[in-house]
């Protein structure tokens, strides 16, 4: 972005405030503290469609990438990732099925990774 | 970072700086220094421009509310009035396309829903650089997807809009959206704060960092920590806005609020200091109190946030518990963060101490900048057009498939198909007409809306391009049959520290100032966006009028479209001749953008628009059109297209035009503009009719009739409704490697 | 005849299907999503929008709202419901049509009039158009593409169960589906809007004949 480009960032709308606030008085800066639950675990869900199941952002992207002068690229999948602290995985596959994928046209898998 | 860094990063001046110290009477804290330079901003406190918008005339028969709230608002007849404004998010946009555009679209409905008023129709006027470049091609296609993604889950109607690409856009596009909102006179809101001791209530969503730039970032260093500080894009959700319009809505009309204000640039401190400033109290707010969505949030972050889908209510407190009782109906967040007092200060607490305090009418009292203004050379230049040096083409069937292929004319239903217009069951004339028309339920009234601008006219000529913008707006709507009322304007200019900057919006204003007293149209609303620049220079001046009206009998309306075989075609001319000047065919036949077009004959061309507004409110005639970009030929194939019949011109009249004064040649003759003609049709029955009634017009002509599947013009074009219509329908969004990708 | 038209937090088609329900002559009743209450009405309109911002996938967290459980009762006994758009989508994620509705093959979402035809008229919602009837309704959606497996598909099919399909596809639906029923008849699922043509002024109200259906009282 150009010097004009950031003038024009100052006033048009919204108006972005660059916060420096170095000299003047105004309270001073905490890290900020990441909430955890107490012995959580993160898992991370992985739905996708199910193999045969037509899709078309797949698809898009598939079709996208040569035109973006990537080549050799074979078939393309677009699914959905979920990220979650649970207590215990003792529900996460009924959650899946009930709730987080579709049986009818998607899959699911999960693992803890924290 | 030394103190003067500090202001000017805020986009303070020295003599900003100075005046604060003048006000106050002391230094500013880093909170009360943010506060002012929002309120100081272009956008807020409208600093280059102030003086140059007095000369738009804001009042008028049925205007309820002019400018200085968040919408303009004027009466439509039976106790309905219309509430509606257009605004920029052209920066945002530029950045990250979808996010620019949804926000854009759901900060637009939020200050409709601020006056009251339930959110009916969304317009949007866009520009874009080339679509021969990649990056035109992407922020075309997510601008469009980001309008489409949150006006169709809000559930309000894209029932209008237009785009228009040319080079001075490129890098810097321009997203500008309208809404419109209809409401009961009576019920009518303000947004002024009111009864100290009165509460505060934050409705919708948690607030976050959005739109707040990293306190390091700027600087070179860059650490963990000041990457976690990083400003975040704002995000749009239009399930929380969707759940934030019901909300709103019931609360009013159980009559649990005072006032209400949108959130919109730089958050709680400028809803709140505005609402302040108009009732002339103090609004003491707790920032502790504000619900948040990250941790770690510095009181001047909290108030400062941009965080969408948030609105402010002043509340009396014994309503307050069923205000927060609704909130959680709704799902959403309420919470009492402050309350009206009687000090005149905005006053910010934290932790039971205050993080700073300015009196509110200092921050709604911008300084003024007044500027020379001075005729810029290259207008001279760009000025000059010898039709001499404009070769003839030749083949006009090529000619005009060219034309109608081009993205500035061809089909927008790639574009509209993309947005729901029909949802709220009140769309009674689609996208692709002229202007769109509503009806209001219960009632035969009708309103219809249209959003124009005219970048390339006011590059050319500043003061007669405002002008035509604003009486092409008032045409459009009486293409439709509507009786034009008011405007709102978004002033999307370059730097108006730039002579040539400064000299294009001022005269802009200054032609469509005229227009609107000539036309009787006041400015009720509007919205201003400037140092529109890129490295290459600054976009085409390009001011955009919304321009509403209403339809007593809303079935008596008019669209473009043929509608019988063996109608009687005809030209009413407004008076002005046409002109190649500044015209589409000079662009995209000749690739040059030159010429004076005419100034608009105002006058002239009220009385003909209001003619053909008559023609259609009396039921007479139920297709019309107007002569605008590329001519009469492509008006006409327009009509062809859009009702899939064939058209024929006659020989002798059509020998007649192209002789004309000021002619001599059939492109100027097809492809001129300027004119302010219209084209309308009618059954054979109607037809003497039809004459009586054109007797006051300055001049008409019977100049073909509807029929068959080709279009003929003379000896000159002949051209089957097929091959016109592979020319014209085509998918903006199929460009080579556009491919769509999932957002 | 009271008809009541589900409300869910994004629902923006209710106030559309509260008013047709107004113009077709029966009284609306708007059932609110956390109420576990269907009122005592005698037939329910599942109406469009983006419930709960079609956040996961159109339909699956409304199909849990309170709502859902009587009305899911009242389905399966026989009464008479109407899924449009994204209230197709809510009932097939409850299971209580087959299949399910894709993102549209164009990646677009696409708003438009189509035409469709309605292949059988034994539905309480069908009973009042002619067998192979063509309308145009409009469709206005994102994920309108209509996916089954084979076998559910030829089922559909034999048992006549397709209840209007499109002569112009617009999203890529299988077998050019633009609506189905269960097998009991009672519920069905269309992704076009015959609400939003109720009204004349709207140049159609070709709607009304589906939605007027119901009033004749078939149960089939």
């Amino acid at each position: 972005m150009s010097a004009r480009g950031v003038t024009a960032l100052a006033w048009s709308f919204p108006l972005p405030i660059l916060s420096i606030p170095v000299t003047l008085s105004h309270p001073s800066l905490e890290k900020p503290v990441p909430k955890l639950m107490a012995d959580s675990l993160k898992i991370r869900i992985l739905v996708r469609p199910k193999a045969g199941i037509l899709d078309p952002q797949g698809e898009a992207v598939r079709s996208a990438l040569p035109a973006l002068g990537f080549g050799g690229v074979g078939t393309v999948h677009v699914g959905r990732l979920i990220e979650m602290e649970v207590e215990s995985t003792d529900e996460v596959d009924a959650m899946c099925r009930r709730l987080l994928a579709n049986p009818t046209i998607e899959e699911y898998e999960w693992e803890v990774v924290g | 970072m030394n103190l003067q860094e500090t202001y000017s990063a805020l986009g303070l001046s020295d003599f900003e700086y100075d005046r604060i110290l003048e006000l106050l009477g002391r230094p500013p804290n880093y909170l009360e220094l943010s506060l002012f330079s929002v309120m100081w901003s272009e956008h807020c406190g409208y600093k280059n421009s102030r003086p140059l918008l007095r000369r738009f005339p804001n009042f008028g028969p049925g205007v309820l509310q002019g400018p200085g709230e968040n919408a303009g608002v004027v009466e439509v007849g039976e106790g309905w009035a219309l509430a509606f404004k257009v605004e920029s998010h052209n920066h945002p946009s530029a950045i990250e396309p979808y996010e620019g555009a949804a926000t854009g679209v759901g900060g637009i409905i939020r200050d409709i829903l601020a006056m009251g008023a339930r959110p009916v129709a969304l317009l949007d006027s866009l520009r874009f650089g080339p679509m021969n470049e990649e990056r035109n091609r992407y922020l075309f296609r997510e601008v469009v997807r980001g309008i489409g993604g949150y006006g169709n889950a809000v559930g309000v109607p894209t029932v209008g809009g237009e785009v228009d690409f040319a080079p001075a856009y490129s890098g810097n596009p321009l997203v500008n959206a309208m809404c419109v909102g209809l409401i009961r006179t009576e019920d009518l809101v303000r947004s002024r704060a009111t009864g100290v001791g009165n509460l505060v209530v934050l409705l919708g969503s948690k607030t976050g960092r959005d739109g707040i730039h990293g306190a390091t970032f700027a600087s070179d260093e860059l650490t963990e920590e000041s990457e976690s500080r990083r400003s975040n894009v704002q995000v749009g959700d239009p399930f929380a806005e969707k759940m934030l319009i019901e909300c709103c809505l019931e609360l009013l009309e159980e009559d649990l609020l005072v006032s209400l204000q949108d959130l919109g640039a730089a958050g709680i401190t400028s809803s709140a200091s505005e609402m302040a400033a108009k009732g002339g109290v103090g609004i003491e707010v707790d920032a502790e109190k504000v619900p948040l969505r990250e941790s770690g949030m510095e009181p001047y972050e909290i108030v400062i946030s941009e965080s969408q889908e948030r609105m402010l209510a002043i509340v009396e407190p014994d309503k307050a518990e069923r205000v927060l009782e609704m909130a959680e109906r709704y799902g959403l967040v309420g919470a009492m963060i402050g309350r009206v007092a009687g000090h005149g200060d905005l006053r910010v607490k934290s932790g039971g101490e205050t993080a700073g305090s300015v009196p509110a009418e200092h921050l709604a009292d911008a300084p003024v900048y007044e500027r020379e203004v001075v005729r810029p050379p290259y207008l001279d230049e760009v000025q000059r057009l010898e039709l001499t040096e404009i070769p003839d083409p030749g083949n006009y069937n090529e000619v005009l498939l060219r034309m109608l292929a081009h993205p500035n004319l061809c089909s927008r239903r790639s574009i509209f198909e993309q947005y729901d217009h029909e949802v709220g069951a009140d769309t009674v004339v689609f996208p692709g007409a002229d202007a769109a028309v509503m009806r209001v339920k219960g009632t035969k009234l009708g309103y219809a809306m249209t959003t124009d601008g005219r970048g390339r006219h006011c590059f050319l000529d500043p003061r007669g391009g405002g002008a035509a913008t604003v009486a092409e707006a008032y045409r459009n709507l009486s293409c439709v049959g509507a009786r034009p009322l008011a405007i709102t304007n978004c002033l999307n200019f370059g730097s108006p520290e730039k002579p040539e900057g400064y000299y294009q919006l001022a005269e802009s204003i200054e032609g469509m100032a005229q227009a609107c007293e000539s036309l009787e149209t006041p400015v009720v609303s509007g919205n201003v966006s400037l140092y529109n620049e890129t490295e290459a220079g600054a976009v085409y001046p390009t001011p955009v009028v919304g321009m509403v009206g209403v339809l007593e009998d809303v079935s008596r309306h008019a669209t473009p479209a043929l509608k019988r075989e063996g109608d009687m075609v005809v030209v009413i001319w407004s008076g002005p001749e046409m002109t190649l000047a500044g015209s589409e065919y000079l662009e995209i036949v000749h690739g040059k953008v030159a010429g004076r077009p005419p100034e608009p004959d105002l006058l002239a061309g009220k009385k003909t628009s209001d003619l053909v507004r008559r023609l259609v409110a009396q039921g007479l005639v139920d297709t019309a059109h107007d002569v605008s970009g590329g001519g009469e030929i492509v008006a006409l194939a327009e009509m062809a297209l859009a009702g899939g019949l064939g058209f024929e011109y006659d020989e002798d009249v059509l020998e007649r035009m192209i002789a004309g004064p000021g002619r001599g040649r059939a492109d100027v003759a097809f492809f001129g503009e300027g004119a302010g003609d219209f084209i309308v049709a009618v059954s054979w029955e109607r037809w003497y009719e039809l004459q009586d009634a054109l007797a006051e017009a300055p001049g008409y002509d019977q100049i073909g009739t509807v029929g068959g599947d080709r279009f003929k013009i003379g000896s000159h074009l002949d051209v089957s409704l097929q091959d016109l219509r592979e020319a014209y329908e085509r998918d903006l969004f199929g460009e080579p490697g556009g491919a769509e990708v999932a957002h | 005849m009271r008809i009541g038209v589900t409300v869910f937090p994004g629902s923006n088609c209710d106030r559309d299907a509260l008013y047709a329900v107004e113009r077709m002559g029966a009284e609306p009743v708007e059932l609110w999503h956390a109420d576990a209450d269907l009122k005592g009405v005698d037939a329910v309109i599942v109406p469009g929008g983006f419930s709960y911002g079609d956040y996961l996938r159109p339909g699956a967290i409304a199909r849990f709202a309170k709502v859902m459980a009587p009305l899911e009762y009242f389905a399966r006994s026989g009464g008479p419901v109407l899924g449009v758009c994204n209230g197709f989508q809510i009932l097939t994620e409850a299971h209580l049509l087959p299949g399910a509705l894709l993102r549209n093959t164009g990646m677009r979402f696409v708003c438009r009039r189509v035409r469709v035809r309605v292949e059988a008229t034994n539905t309480p919602w069908t009973v009042l158009c002619e067998p192979y009837e063509e309308l145009a309704l409009p469709v206005a959606h994102n994920e309108g593409n209509y996916f089954a497996d084979p076998a559910t598909l030829a089922r559909l099919e034999d048992e006549w169960r397709v209840v209007l399909r499109y002569l112009e596809n617009p999203n890529g639906s299988a077998n050019d589906i633009a609506g189905i029923c269960n097998e009991g008849r009672n519920v069905v699922g269309v992704m076009p809007h015959p609400e939003r043509v109720s009204d004349p002024v709207l140049g159609s109200d070709e709607g009304l004949r589906i939605l007027r259906s119901v009033l004749a009282g078939a149960r089939v």
